[in-house]
């Protein structure tokens, strides 16, 4: 292996676009060949050398499984693919390759592109201005400092600060009813230097006083999708102050060819046509609109510099940070290094927006659907570009968070691009691996209004389960051929023993194709997902996959529980918690918990130190103890947690209507602990603990219980309103009350 | 996996556009034979991309399934029983599906795909 590695680092490495359809190039790209699949990249080149002479084998990506081979000759590379594309390739053990021809990049990727001016008087954008060293080391050590100590937000991919007003990312603005309060004071001496500078005092547009404070932490390698600040949400001059680290900032400008253009905007297209003439073709390879031309500039962005973005750099210029760790500047190369702060002040804007920029401006344009096709016009040489794609739609860094979505086409699946919170990671998707054969065991009891339901659906239906669990609705009804899936592949197992057909998928992102199956069941799953917008996604994606009039049924569980001691055995998830969860996971897991519904566990109290964590938690689990006395002993039974689609009704009263954040335990007894195999590793792990009284690990499942309405709310939306009205949903989040979207499923009216 | 599920999978690896049909790459087939429902057939039938379900029976040595149906052959007993057999009883139970776009293998073992994206397909 280190031989391999040795003399893969010394073959020339060549960076390859995306593999070319229908070129014959010299390069082949070959796909299930590689160390993953057991052939080392010696036997590849011996192989592919049957051929004609190789040049070199070098890995595709990191999979391990695909690879590059670089022959001397076209000739050569045709005759290889030629022979052993989609056959048994007897010289690699009968392996079946797909081969394609791939096309060397000659040129550095397309963000490298634009040359990197280092002042920005050679950027030559009105309204861009950088000041280099605006503060000092210790200024820069302070403010670094000052902001460490306080409680950060987590987005997806960085951590961010809001002082003053919250900058929302939902609807790209603030809201102007809820001031957080003065800006910190540590910041008093960069404001007050920033009030002196002329470009600030002397604006046309009034700026002062800054009332709005983002600070974004950028790990090293993220960036900032491409967007212009929301017009309508700050008035004057946008500043951004670097900290910590330096990136390169990207600026775009689309223009509509055929439009007048603007004049002031036509010496800089010459310009910038001489700057990177590469940029033509790219622009028609990649933009979807070819009338849509586009201007790009770049400007490097030290340590302790400022940026003031005013005028057309602010309304009208799109600005983005690349996502890398590593910026080529004009050849030079520099580290991103570890992290890079931003202070981004700004200052609310009390009404609508009038500035002279209408095509970007939101308070001007009555269709914003245009301003989105702008920005889905930004990312669309991202994606063929092969940037990485790390964008998501709430993260922001200035404002106006244009999300990173591929242009839609009709039936193509819509993306969604955010990871897997820990929350679910932990508390949902391993909890249910290792409890998967007991859990199974215990859930074969049927809720009624699922098998109704299924039960009316017409003969010869092919119904999707989206999160099946154990399986335990698949096959129910003989007439119909279901199809499940779950994320947790030991529960997928578990059906597929039992003969049913499934595969491992994520709810939120469904393979199946758009609109083939006739009914969707969601059973017991949205409450796992951790965040509003989850639980809408995954209510998309099963809509999706079902063809209009077709049938989806979703339940979930409620707060208002007919059995109230249910709550009792239920953990709310509250302050004292985080410190469990801190310890447990480190500083990844509490960096998810802002964008979860959880606002109501902060760092701020997740910071409270407790001499020991644990003191805290034995008296809820004695409590539970003594409710669950009984079954406990008998945990095999499914009377364990009856809460399982219990979606009882009784009139919702609940003392802690608001909570809906829960840990529910489940009980392994230990007689089945070592079945999953995962037991030991739970407990090293923390994530089971060990209950002696009643013989079981005591695991906890996360579950966001719903409160009366609040399915029904959704249907509203415009997401999910424009597809409900060609299918029947059927939500049930009550057990009395079933919540139909449209068409009144009469046969549940229990 | 039945190649019924074959004909609803598609790559929805983010970016992708013709994720569909998946290629097959074989290791292991089970055949598991199964009650034919004719009335299920013929609903089916419309639902499937029919040139998808073809190469993938031939991809999986089954060459009796005709490039092109008329519907009047949804009436023929021995059709219909080469297009249950297809359609329901050959399982792919090792092997792999493979993206026609971008030539990622979602693996299939003991029968089960594994279509879960990465964290940087998705």
């Amino acid at each position: 292996m280190r031989m391999e590695n040795y003399s893969m680092e010394e073959m020339p490495q060549i960076t390859f676009g995306k593999p070319a359809h229908g070129v014959p190039t010299a390069y082949l790209y070959v796909a299930n060949c590689g160390p993953a699949v057991g052939i080392s990249y010696s036997d590849i080149k011996k192989a592919f050398e049957v051929f004609g002479p190789v040049v070199n084998v070098q890995p595709a990506g990191t999979s391990g499984s695909r690879v590059y081979v670089s022959y001397d000759s076209v000739d050569n590379a045709v005759a290889a693919r030629g022979a052993w594309n989609s056959v048994a390739c007897d010289a690699l053990e009968g392996r079946v390759m797909v081969i394609q021809h791939a096309v060397p990049q000659t040129q550095p990727s397309a963000g490298e592109q634009v040359v990197v001016s280092m002042s920005s008087v050679d950027v030559g954008i009105p309204g861009l201005t950088l000041y280099t060293d605006f503060i000092t080391s210790e200024e820069e050590q302070e403010l670094l400092h000052e902001v460490d100590e306080r409680p950060w937000q987590t987005l997806a991919k960085r951590r961010v600060q809001h002082y003053g007003y919250e900058f929302l990312y939902k609807t790209r603005n603030v809201d102007l009813t809820q001031r957080l309060g003065e800006l910190p004071s540590v910041s008093e001496p960069v404001l007050k230097k920033i009030s002196l500078v002329p470009d600030i005092r002397n604006a046309k547009e009034p700026t002062l006083p800054f009332d709005q404070l983002t600070v974004n932490e950028y790990p090293r390698g993220v960036g900032l999708s491409p967007h212009i600040d929301t017009h309508s949400a700050f008035e004057g001059s946008i500043l951004s102050l670097s900290l910590g680290g330096p990136c390169i900032m990207e600026f775009r400008k689309y223009i509509n060819r055929g439009d007048s253009p603007a004049d002031d905007n036509e010496d800089m297209r010459d310009e910038s046509y001489g700057n990177s003439e590469s940029m033509n073709g790219q622009k028609d390879d990649c933009l979807p609109n070819k009338s849509v031309e586009v201007i790009r500039k770049a400007l490097f962005l030290p340590q302790r510099s400022l940026l003031i973005l005013s005028g057309e750099a602010r309304y009208a210029w799109h600005h983005y940070i690349p996502h890398h760790k590593i910026d080529n500047v004009n050849g030079q190369v520099l580290d991103r290094g570890t992290r890079r702060v931003s202070f981004t002040f700004r200052k609310v804007r009390p009404g609508p927006c009038s500035c002279t920029f209408i095509e970007h401006c939101d308070s001007q344009l009555s269709d914003t659907r245009t301003l989105a096709l702008d920005s889905s016009r930004c990312s669309i040489d991202e994606g063929t570009k092969g940037y990485a794609s790390v964008d998501s739609p709430e993260e922001g860094d200035f404002s106006n968070e244009i999300p990173y979505i591929p242009v839609e086409t009709g039936s193509q699946p819509k993306h969604f691009n955010a990871a897997t919170p820990e929350i679910e990671k932990r508390y949902v998707h391993k909890v249910y691996n290792a409890i998967a054969p007991h859990f199974s065991d215990t859930r074969f009891a049927k809720w009624p209004k699922v098998a109704l339901f299924l039960e009316s659906l017409e003969p010869g239906s092919v119904v999707a389960d989206a999160g099946c669990g154990n399986g335990k609705y698949l096959g129910f009804n003989k007439n119909c051929f279901f199809v499940g899936c779950d994320i947790s592949p030991p529960l997928i197992g578990i059906c597929a023993q039992h003969g049913h057909e499934v595969f491992v998928a994520d709810a939120l992102h469904l393979p199946h194709r758009t609109g083939f199956c006739d009914a969707g069941i969601s059973i017991a799953v949205l409450h796992h997902l951790s965040n509003e917008e989850r639980r809408i996604r995954a209510i998309e994606e099963l809509l999706r996959v079902v063809r209009p009039k077709g049938r989806v049924l979703f339940t979930v569980w409620a707060v208002e529980q007919e059995d109230k001691k249910l709550l009792t055995k239920w953990t709310p998830l509250t302050c004292k918690y985080t410190e469990e969860w801190v310890a447990d996971t480190g500083t990844t897991f509490q960096r998810n918990l802002s964008i979860n519904s959880l606002k109501s566990i902060n760092e701020g109290e997740s910071q409270i130190s407790s001499a020991n964590p644990c003191e805290n938690t034995p008296k809820d689990t004695v409590l539970e103890a003594a409710q669950l006395g009984r079954s406990v002993g008998e945990a095999d039974t499914p009377q364990q947690d009856v809460g399982d689609e219990s979606l009882s009704s009784d009139a919702g009263i609940v003392g802690e209507a608001e909570q809906q954040e829960y840990f529910v335990p489940w009980h392994l007894p230990y007689h089945r602990a070592e079945i999953g195999g995962a037991s030991a590793a739970a407990l090293a792990d923390g994530l089971a603990k060990k209950d002696d009284v009643k013989r079981a690990l005591v695991y906890n499942r996360y579950y966001h219980c719903f409160v009366e309405g609040e399915l029904q709310r959704y249907r509203s939306l415009p997401s999910l309103s424009e597809t409900i009205r060609t299918c029947t949903v059927v939500i049930l989040d009550k057990s009395v009350v079933p919540c139909a979207f449209n068409v009144s499923p009469i046969a549940f009216d229990v | 996996m039945r190649l019924l599920t074959h004909n609803m999978l598609a790559c929805n690896i983010k970016g992708v556009t013709k994720g569909f049909p998946l290629a097959i790459e074989v290791t292991k087939l089970e055949t598991k034979e199964s009650e034919m429902n004719p009335d299920f057939l013929r609903h089916i039938y419309p639902k499937l991309d029919w040139k998808a379900l073809h190469d993938a029976a031939h991809t999986l040595g089954l060459n009796d399934i005709p490039e092109q149906v008329e519907p009047a052959m949804l009436e023929d007993e021995d059709f219909l029983q080469k297009f249950h057999h297809a359609l329901l009883e050959v399982h792919l139970e090792e092997g792999a599906l493979i993206c026609p776009e971008t030539n990622r293998r979602f693996p299939v073992t003991k029968g089960v795909p594994n279509m879960l994206l990465n964290e940087d397909e998705v």
